[in-house]
């Protein structure tokens, strides 16, 4: 496969998993909400950090997750129903980064990672995604609407923070597990599929998150 | 070096992942023990309780068209400063919390715009959600 061909694969990839991604964030929010769920918990621990170390798994590329965090941010963003989402659009975006400073290390390659410490970074990456990720989001937010911000509530939001990232590193965790789970020859063979498959399927579920992301009602 | 680095990495995350779940759960029971505070039918308007239903039995609810185009029908701010006898209101900023302790701290000339829901939410027509303080149960003159 040439540097091109790969390079295509990869752009593809971040369109088809950011685009659901965005599917999910804008589709799953408010119905979580409504039945009583910790929307944020759930979108961070299993939507957003399912499909990073899921890409993760069978892309093996860092900077994926990123373009992935940034598209979703933009379709959250953009999503013309439910008007201006800018919080969660910047919480999704700032997700997508901390992911590849969590993950940075090439010794953290999914596949090769024992039980233990699989499960002990899926807790990390759903405490320090959901933690931080709202921390950001209270800074940035005012920084982007002209909003007045305010730092001197954040000291007093932090326990609140870190008792609702309990629930997201231990939805971190079972996600880890969970997508672990995946066989190796199973996640090869999906990464490399032939580009008369591959292409038109990652097309495919960009176009549909869009379209489904434009009707949502 | 590789295997060696490799035990440190697999006993590291594990404490890593621990401590932060202990962080946590110390978090919570503070929390629980310390910041919430039972959601009533009351709200705390800079230290007098006014019931939901008394402020909706005597002022009329008005609709606030947002910056996001979403149209919201509530109390006037305006009403609440006056149900609790507050002078001057523009002269001063409002400490907004919820049952679960969230806190925001909002100027009058925000609050001019803005409505409370009868779900005890407050609504602005000019600041993002961040600021749309669900479950209040007390809001301070500072």
């Amino acid at each position: 496969m040439t540097e091109k061909m790969k390079h295509m694969r990869l752009v593809a990839g971040i369109l088809a998993f950011g685009s659901l991604w965005g599917l999910l964030e804008c589709s799953l929010g408010d119905f979580l909400s409504d039945a009583g769920l910790p929307s944020g918990v759930v979108l961070t621990g299993f939507v957003g950090l399912g499909l990073m170390v899921l890409s993760r798994m069978l892309y093996e590329q860092r900077g994926m997750q990123l373009g992935m965090g940034l598209l979703a941010g933009a379709l959250k963003f953009l999503h013309p129903i439910g008007g201006c989402m800018i919080c969660s659009a910047l919480a999704i975006a700032v997700e997508g980064a901390l992911f590849e400073v969590l993950w940075a290390s090439p010794r953290l390659r999914i596949s090769r990672l024992d039980a233990g410490t699989a499960v002990g970074m899926g807790v990390i990456s759903g405490f320090v995604l959901y933690s931080l990720g709202y921390v950001a989001t209270q800074i940035l937010t005012p920084l982007v609407t002209a909003a007045p911000l305010s730092l001197d509530t954040l000291p007093g939001l932090l326990p609140a923070i870190f008792s609702s990232a309990t629930l997201a590193g231990l939805a971190g965790g079972v996600t880890l597990a969970m997508v672990r789970m995946v066989p190796s020859d199973v996640a090869s063979r999906i990464a490399h599929l032939k580009k008369e498959v591959y292409f038109p399927t990652a097309s495919a579920v960009a176009v549909l998150s869009w379209m489904g992301i434009l009707l949502l009602p | 070096m590789c295997p060696r680095r490799g035990v440190r990495l697999e006993r590291l995350v594990p404490l890593v992942a621990a401590c932060l779940l202990l962080l946590g759960t110390l978090s919570t029971i503070y929390v629980k023990s310390f910041q919430e505070q039972e959601s009533t039918e009351f709200i705390s308007l800079n230290g007098t309780a006014v019931s939901i239903d008394h402020l909706y039995a005597t002022y009329s609810e008005q609709s606030l068209e947002t910056s996001a185009d979403e149209t919201h029908t509530g109390i006037p701010f305006a009403s609440l400063t006056q149900e609790a006898g507050i002078q001057d209101p523009a002269a001063h900023t409002y400490r907004i919390i919820a049952a679960d302790g969230y806190t925001k701290e909002v100027e009058w000339k925000y609050l001019q715009n803005s409505v409370l829901t009868s779900d005890k939410r407050i609504i602005f027509a000019q600041l993002p959600k961040q600021y749309w303080v669900r479950d209040i149960v007390e809001i301070k003159v500072i």
